[in-house]
């Protein structure tokens, strides 16, 4: 009896690989078909001649099979992944410029391969049921961080790090995790606003107890950029945007502090004074400026002076038109997903990534504080590299997926 | 002459079409397309992006189309939903699931701007283009 509307679905369906998307335009398309048949019905057919209307209604399955299969494609985005390996090896213009005698290249080379494969797998992986990972990694993070804690291996600038191999982790390596965590507890509609502003508080917290400034922000920006986006009740969102504001005014003024007139005020002017030194002497294409007038940080902070001073100032701007190209075309891609979801994640990675891109160009420029915000994928250290890819890779993920969103949930 | 090419016609009838036939159902899927030439592409996408101001699903949306006599979709509903799905994934569609398992369409902040343009006849070179990418492959 109802063959005409299974071969006609079955022919439609064939194009389609992903079981997730066949059922929803399955879903989609006989639902069509039986309401279209309940009103021939109605007007007095049969059901045989209703059902067959209903499907000749429809036009022919082959090519609308082909044409849905074409359009549910999942999709690379190009731009976002060939901007991402050209800001990769950037990157190695400032060890180039310093000179390999520290085995820098090496650690970045591994670093840049890790981005690489983390960028791959989260783009292949489904970003939805990162959701599932909320406890796990919200535990993770907080785990890793008293790791560091107690058994750090080194101190740099005052902050704990452990070093396993080539890679060394700081607390700025536990920001993912809380990431992933906020992902699931904006969606989770059982979360009431208390406890999600204890949740917020108690990495925040910690941050400060062990002193790091710009985890505090990063953490706080993070959640803003997602808590906009969240399809959270009102009040949660109200109240957790009230709790980032604070915790963003008390990281900004405990950081200004720090750097009001007094005692790093001759450090400050040094390194300003250098970096002045730098770019009145920086040509449109240098090669190889004199070593004397180096910056400290040459690698990491300040890794885009050190490109200035020694490939000159079209290769310096090169570098910051590729880190906006990510960012504007992440911004190109936000208006056009609809999923809650998906739009928290890239929400979240515009705002970390514009930050730190932002807060460095301040940087250099003498207009913010000198803090230690590395340029993603330019500065050296695993932190710059992978957390950013991480970041890069859910979009791609989200953006492969636009039209997966309504794929019907089990 | 005349003669000779009613004999032609004959045989011809006899023999090569003799097989072919040419039914009440081609008659008409002739006008069909014919009548759909008629139409504007403009009006149509007018039409669907105006009707999409409030939620719809695809049935809907198809049946006050030909309420309005746009004949684009006839006989060829299932491209309907290409055209929703491609609106939908250049980002001037909302859509949701509900519990019925309907799929309800609704313009979001980009469409609505879209229709707007449209309304007031002064849509860029882009607006239309949009339209054609939409509806390709007809």
């Amino acid at each position: 009896m109802n063959n005409s509307k299974k071969i006609f679905l079955e022919t439609v369906g064939k194009e389609i690989k992903s079981p997730s998307v066949r059922k929803m335009i399955v879903t989609e398309l006989e639902y069509h078909i039986d309401k279209e048949k309940q009103r021939f019905i109605t007007s007095g057919m049969d059901e045989k001649d209703a059902e067959e209307k209903a499907v000749a209604q429809m036009g022919n399955p082959v090519p609308l099979g082909k044409e849905l299969k074409k359009l549910h494609r999942p999709k690379v985005d190009w731009w976002i992944a060939v901007l991402f390996i050209m800001a990769l090896c950037l990157g190695f213009l400032p060890l180039m410029a310093i000179g390999g005698n520290l085995g820098f290249v090496p650690h970045k080379i591994i670093y840049a391969i890790f981005g690489l494969v983390i960028t791959g797998g989260l783009m292949l992986f489904n970003y939805s049921k990162i959701v599932k990972f909320r406890w796990a990694s919200y535990l993770g993070g907080l785990f890793l961080s008293f790791l560091l804690f107690l058994f750090s291996t080194a101190y740099v600038n005052g902050f704990p790090y452990v070093e396993l191999g080539p890679l060394a982790f700081n607390i700025l390596d536990t920001i993912p995790f809380f990431f992933i965590s906020w992902t699931g507890f904006l969606r989770d509609k059982r979360m009431n606003g208390l406890v999600l502003c204890i949740l917020y508080l108690i990495p925040f917290l910690m941050f400060a107890f062990i002193g790091n400034i710009l985890a505090m922000l990063l953490y706080t920006l993070i959640l803003i950029g997602m808590v906009v986006w969240a399809d959270t009740a009102r009040p949660n969102k109200i109240y957790l945007l009230l709790m980032g504001a604070v915790g963003l005014v008390i990281g900004l003024a405990t950081r200004l502090k720090t750097y009001l007139p007094g005692e790093y005020t001759q450090e400050k002017t040094f390194v300003y004074s250098n970096i002045q030194e730098v770019f009145t002497h920086a040509n449109w294409l240098g090669m190889g400026g004199d070593q004397a007038a180096g910056v400290p940080e040459a690698h990491t902070d300040l890794a885009l002076v050190t490109i200035i001073q020694q490939f000159g100032w079209l290769t310096g701007l090169f570098t910051v038109i590729v880190l906006f190209g990510l960012l504007v075309r992440m911004l190109f891609i936000f208006p056009r997903v609809n999923d809650p979801l998906g739009k928290v994640l890239i929400g979240g990675a515009i705002t970390l990534l514009a930050f730190q891109t932002f807060y460095n160009l301040g940087m250099i420029l003498g207009i913010f504080p000198l803090v230690g915000v590395p340029l993603p994928f330019i500065s050296y250290g695993s932190y710059p590299i992978v957390f950013n890819a991480i970041m890069l890779g859910l979009v791609l993920s989200v953006y492969r997926r636009t039209s997966t969103f309504h794929a019907i949930k089990e | 002459m005349e003669k000779r090419l009613s004999k032609l016609k004959n045989t011809m009838d006899k023999t090569i079409f003799k097989d072919l036939d040419f039914s009440e159902r081609h008659r008409s899927a002739v006008f069909q397309v014919i009548e759909k030439e008629g139409e504007k592409e403009e009006d149509v996408f007018r039409a669907v992006l105006q009707l999409l101001v409030q939620e719809k699903t695809g049935v809907e949306l198809a049946k006050l189309l030909r309420a309005r006599g746009i004949k684009k979709f006839d006989s060829n509903e299932g491209f309907l939903y290409t055209t929703l799905h491609r609106l939908e994934l250049k980002g001037h569609l909302a859509a949701n699931w509900s519990e019925r398992r309907e799929k309800r369409y609704r313009l979001n902040q980009r469409g609505k701007r879209l229709l707007e343009r449209m309304e007031k006849n002064s849509y860029k070179q882009g607006d239309l283009k949009v339209w054609l990418e939409v509806t390709v492959n007809e």
